[in-house]
């Protein structure tokens, strides 16, 4: 551990972890595949940077699925088994940043870092009952995490408490030259409205996902919590319609990842392709096969989508929605694992690039977390921030913690 | 328009054209990812205007 001199910095010995295919420098880095186990960084990610500037304290590294993606098939044969979920250890935490959402609540880290193409921020935080924010794309530095998908990457804080998210997301934030997506705005103060409540706001409440498949009953019920909560304090909830149902923005993505994907990693397919679980070889056998009209193709479309989809946001001060559409799943049933990580709204605004929070909305019958989404404007997370944090002080979900 | 298919022949060539180094039992595989991600393809729908450009990947630095 290093030693800590010199003034009080803003996270001055908070210990966390990191998802593990943020480089660390020393520190084996291997994304949970026997192909990168001799990977060896020689300088940390830009993010962890930031977090050795502001005092926190790096515990270890955390569980993923391999390479930082996935889709929650169930293989057992990656390096690692599956990190499980705190709240029930036979069932999945949602990924890919698994580990950083079982550790978040377990307690065994104040705060983890995760990173999110199409939801592995969100649903994690969602099958553990965590804040976890995948900030406006370009907000973040990527230099030194592992790509997966380099139009759709965006790395972000993983908490318990809308304020310790607040505070992480302050020292992570900003434009580094090493990461061409960075935008050179200044950061505003994620913590100074914080408990600035919302009367007054106006917050669009996306009732109907258009889908065929269901959002269960308890995450609606959530959903309604929050809906109820935010208007007895002032706000004006008003219901309103995506563009278009999420699942339509998560099929772009099997061209837009999976090519970039197959791109990023195609030397250590061609090497070391063998030493890789099926999954990720699957996926990257897939990527690798994919036309280039189609890729630009799906690039172009993504553009009419975020477009359209930012003519909704734009209008309100927010967008709540659902984010998990059930509780995590056993592992006894890889179907039910894979079930947990598709049936969700996550992808859309990795599509769109909007932020977007998993917010803590209670617990189901059975005891497992449930929870919502919360979409703000672009670079605007301090107001994301500040409706879930007026929600989560009206109601004692943060109190409870797992039995390990 | 019928789903692509991709027959075991074809992945085999395509593999060894790319440089692909994959065992002969895992060709059905490669042919069956390659019909999957070529019918994803053909599903999105085109941009009804040839000025939709790509969403940006990369910005140019000032400095």
């Amino acid at each position: 551990m290093k030693a800590m001199t010199g003034p009080v910095r803003p996270l001055h010995g908070i210990p966390y972890g990191a998802k593990d295919n943020f480089f660390t420098k020393g520190l084996r880095t291997c994304a949970n595949s026997r192909a990168l186990m001799d990977h060896v960084p020689d300088y940390d990610a830009a993010i962890v940077e930031k977090l050795d500037e502001a005092g926190a304290i790096l515990l270890g590294k955390l569980n993923t699925w391999e390479y930082g993606t996935g889709q929650g098939l169930v293989y057992h044969d990656a390096a690692y088994e599956h990190a499980r979920n705190p709240w029930k250890d036979d069932y999945c935490t949602g990924g890919s940043s698994t580990g950083s959402g079982a550790s978040v609540a377990a307690g065994t880290a104040m705060f983890a870092l995760g990173a999110d193409t199409g939801g592995s921020i969100r649903s994690p935080a969602a099958g553990c009952g965590l804040q976890g924010l995948k900030p406006t794309y370009g907000l973040i530095s990527r230099h030194g995490i592992l790509p997966n998908c380099w139009s759709l990457d965006t790395p972000g804080p993983m908490t318990w408490s809308i304020e310790d998210n607040a505070n992480v997301l302050q020292a992570i934030a900003g434009y580094d030259a090493r990461d061409a997506a960075t935008v050179a705005l200044p950061v505003p103060d994620y913590t100074r409205g914080l408990e600035a409540g919302v009367r007054g706001l106006t917050i669009g409440y996306v009732r109907a996902i258009g889908e065929a498949i269901a959002v269960d009953e308890a995450v609606t019920e959530g959903l309604e919590d929050v809906v109820a909560e935010l208007k007895l304090q002032g706000a004006t909830v008003v219901d309103v319609s995506l563009p278009l149902p999420p699942s339509r923005y998560r099929e772009l993505t099997t061209l837009i990842s999976g090519t970039e994907r197959a791109t990023v990693h195609e030397v250590d397919f061609v090497e070391r392709g063998h030493l890789m679980g099926r999954e990720l070889r699957e996926a990257l056998m897939m990527g690798a096969a994919a036309r280039a009209v189609d890729y630009v193709t799906a690039q172009r479309r993504r553009r009419e989508l975020a477009v359209s989809m930012d003519a909704l946001v734009s209008r309100y001060d927010a967008i709540l929605l659902p984010c998990a559409y059930r509780t995590a799943t056993p592992f006894s049933d890889p179907a039910l694992v894979k079930d947990f990580q598709g049936r969700s709204a996550t992808t859309a605004f990795n599509i769109s690039g909007h932020p977007a929070l998993a917010m803590r909305t209670g617990f189901d019958a059975d005891g497992l977390p449930i929870g919502a989404q919360l979409v703000g404007r672009y670079f605007d997370e301090a107001m994301v921030l500040r409706i879930a944090r007026a929600y989560e002080r009206s109601r004692d979900w943060h109190s409870r913690r797992p039995v390990l | 328009m019928s789903d692509p298919t991709f027959t075991e022949a074809e992945a085999t060539a395509f593999a060894t054209r790319y440089g692909l180094n994959l065992p002969a039992d895992q060709m059905a595989t490669l042919a069956g990812k390659m019909a999957e991600i070529a019918k994803a393809g053909l599903a999105i729908p085109r941009p009804s205007t040839k000025f939709v450009m790509p969403a940006p990947v990369f910005r140019v630095n000032n400095g």
